[in-house]
């Protein structure tokens, strides 16, 4: 009978817990045949000022893939308008790439990332993106290839160990507030039906304002104080590949914060050269050292000349005024500094290991 | 089995065979403290080099904390409410316990309602609080009813499931793009504006312990009761400070502010292969501190209405009053979340009062049992 009892008490808990009480209840039947957890977003300006949102549906299921889009004035309005397009309700659960045009992000992305941030269900792992050109005949043609599921593995895993920058939600989000950083974005471009990366868009404030190529962007990630580890680094000017190379950056400031010293230690591994070096590379590599060092501080120089006529200090060089006792700007005052500030960079180069053959044959 | 249960009601709860040990004592005056921490969360706090503050504020607690361990160590805190008797004389232990259990139920009312609130913002937005209340209070009152020295046992499984939590926040600190300039300037001049809210804030994450002046009976009588909950004392402010830190490399000063909750929301970052929400399970876990802390609060309400209603020396403790009770308490809580805790507005509102009142239990409590105790011995003499 005990047993009877407490078997009839524990079923009607079950039935009050999962179904809760029916008077307050909220329709949201989350089956998964009626909803479409979008994975990726593509968002551009209309010319009328309204925001046009664009998805893949359905993500995972096997049924014929298709593009849908709606624009409104808000982009939760916009959003929602998906859904009568198509006959799932689209969620943004597992939102993973956010496209961003680039006319958009030159007006200003506040209102767009504040409203991923806000919602609880969005992932603070939100990837976001800069892209400019056709992006809908982009999609249209992949399709089939499950392009966004695809695309966030790349990101996913460029993240944590490859060669293409990725930025997020979170560490958007915290350096538009600081002060004394502005954020960066990878920048897309779609070429010949392709989705190319081409390097950084650099943001003032929530604003773009420049975009950096791709051979901006290997110096700008050398020059970056937080990236330590580079695992192919080509320079230019004598074709010569470096592998596996580290990093370690100091930043001084003058004691009036007008001049900054900036010094980047390399060690890296000589991995392929093509130039005219046929003769003894044990002989000559600190003719090449030099050569490298030079080119680099001269590609910098050019980096934050630009930097500084963007008005970004995407590299968060402001971060390092701070010291243990003191903060010496606040608000403002940095941003203003930023641009007349005078750059002192210094490159000091190293192998430490020159590969396996001792010297290359002399024709 | 000395254990006590709502079915067989004879047995009392003074059942004294199971005590406490000091690992389960200082681990208890942790886990009080936490509670209190994740409510009001650190973003009020906005410069680093508060932490000095929130050390400042732990040694103090020290100082309460000697108090009560000597109030419990004593020979009229050992009988626990009797004792209170002891000490104050019959009409003024009815007085103060009356208080003392007004600002209890407050307490217990508006840490569930809080609970159930993080909850429903950030896990089950669609689900009705009712629902959630009613899970959160059933466990409560599950536990409450097993007696004092078993719930008071709990402790180190509350302890041993949210200090994982901790241990995952860590792994936010080995992220690429995290530097140490970020809790710079660590040293700077605390005494600004901010200072005395600032101080209240983290007077309000050490308070807690206070809800323990009943349990003296079930601490054994070998434990060095001053050194336990010294040392959860101390646990708490290395929690918090590695906490606060942690924020702040995470976040930066600047972008501080403009979050809520920071102990919720900084775990949205992680995501492992395997599982990729990881605060679905973190923020349900959280919910053992709170079951613990207040199935605390209930049991020693339960005993002081029943000590304060009661005319004889040492009244009865049935199950029918303590389930009365429960459901005095349960109902509170659910006309409370249901009216009066709908909105963000009043969330704010009923956290600073909690945070208030929390200040003054912690800070009145404990000093009007060391006058008393100091007077009584002086009348002695």
């Amino acid at each position: 009978m005990s047993f009877l009892k407490r078997y009839f008490i524990f079923t009607m808990l079950v039935c009050l817990f999962l179904t809760g009480c029916t008077k307050h209840r909220i329709p949201n039947k989350n089956y998964i045949e009626n909803i479409a957890p979008s994975v990726l977003f593509y968002i551009r300006p209309t010319d009328d000022d309204n925001i046009e949102v664009t998805t893949i549906v359905p993500p995972i299921k096997k049924e014929e893939r298709k593009i849908i889009k709606s624009e409104d004035r808000t982009l939760t309005g916009a959003i929602l308008k998906l859904n009568a397009n198509y006959f799932r309700e689209v969620k943004t659960g597992q939102l993973r790439i956010v496209f961003i045009d680039k006319k958009l992000a030159e007006q200003g992305l506040f209102d767009v990332i504040n409203t991923f941030f806000r919602d609880p269900s969005i992932s603070q792992r939100l990837y976001l993106a800069v892209v400019e050109g056709d992006m809908e005949s982009f999609l249209n043609t992949t399709l089939k290839e499950n392009i966004d599921i695809f695309l966030y593995e790349k990101m996913n895993f460029n993240e944590s160990q490859g060669e293409i920058l990725t930025q997020n939600l979170h560490y958007f989000l915290k350096s538009y507030y600081s002060t004394y950083e502005d954020p960066y974005l990878p920048f897309y471009k779609i070429e010949n039906n392709k989705l190319v990366y081409s390097g950084i868009a650099v943001f003032n404030n929530d604003a773009l304002t420049d975009t950096l190529t791709l051979k901006e962007e290997r110096i700008f990630r050398l020059l970056h104080p937080l990236v330590k580890y580079h695992k192919v680094l080509p320079i230019t000017i004598c074709d010569i590949i470096l592998l596996n190379t580290k990093t370690t950056t100091k930043i001084d400031f003058s004691n009036s914060y007008n001049d900054v010293n900036v010094s980047v230690k390399l060690s890296s591994h000589l991995g392929e050269y093509k130039d005219g070096m046929k003769s003894d590379i044990h002989e000559n590599y600190l003719k090449l050292e030099d050569r490298i060092q030079s080119s680099l501080e001269q590609e910098a120089k050019e980096l934050v000349n630009k930097l500084q006529k963007a008005n970004s200090d995407c590299l968060g060089i402001g971060r390092y005024t701070k010291t243990l006792t003191q903060k010496p700007f606040n608000g403002d005052t940095w941003k203003d500094k930023w641009s007349s500030l005078e750059f002192n960079i210094q490159f000091e180069m190293t192998f430490d290991d020159l590969g396996v053959s001792k010297c290359t044959k002399n024709k | 089995m000395d254990r006590v249960n709502i079915i067989n009601s004879n047995k009392s709860y003074f059942s004294s065979k199971h005590k406490i040990d000091s690992v389960m004592l200082a681990l208890l005056t942790n886990r009080l403290q936490i509670i209190h921490f994740i409510i009001f969360s650190t973003e009020r706090l906005q410069y680093p080099h508060m932490v000095w503050l929130i050390i400042l504020g732990g040694v103090i607690s020290q100082l309460y904390i000697y108090i009560l361990s000597r109030w419990l160590s004593s020979n009229m805190g050992k009988k626990g409410v009797i004792g209170i008797f002891d000490l104050f004389g019959n009409v003024f232990t009815r007085i103060f316990l009356f208080v003392w259990l007004c600002f209890m139920l407050i307490k217990f009312i508006i840490a569930s309602s809080y609970y159930v609130y993080l909850l429903h913002k950030y896990l089950m937005t669609q689900h009705p609080k009712l629902t959630l209340v009613l899970v959160l209070i059933i466990s409560i009152v599950y536990l409450a009813s097993k007696g004092f020295a078993n719930a008071l046992k709990f402790s180190v499984i509350a302890f041993v499931f949210s200090i994982g939590i901790l241990l995952l926040y860590i792994l936010l600190m080995f992220n690429t793009f995290v530097s140490i300039q970020d809790i710079f300037p660590l040293f700077g001049n605390v005494f600004n504006s901010n200072f005395l809210n600032s101080m209240l804030l983290i007077w309000g994450f050490f308070s807690g312990p206070e809800c323990l002046i009943l349990i003296g009976p079930y601490i054994r009588s070998d434990v060095n009761i001053h050194k336990s909950m010294f040392i959860g004392n101390l646990i708490s402010i290395i929690e918090y400070v590695a906490f606060f830190l942690g924020t702040f490399i995470f976040y930066g000063s600047d972008f501080l502010p403009y979050v809520q909750h920071s102990y919720i929301n900084m775990i949205n970052f992680l995501q492992f292969k395997s599982i990729q929400r990881i605060e679905m399970i973190t923020l349900p876990v959280l919910m053992v501190n709170f079951t613990l802390s207040l199935a605390v609060i209930l049991l020693s309400s339960f005993k002081a209405i029943v000590y304060i209603t009661g005319s004889k020396k040492i009244p009865k403790e049935t199950t029918l009053t303590f389930f009365m009770i429960s459901s005095i308490f349960t109902f509170a809580c659910i006309f409370f979340i249901l009216k009066l805790f709908t909105t963000e507005i009043q969330a704010l509102f009923w956290g600073n009062v909690l945070l208030y009142l929390s200040v003054f239990t912690y800070t009145s409590i404990p000093a009007i049992i060391f006058i008393a105790i100091l007077a009584k011995s002086g009348r002695v003499k």
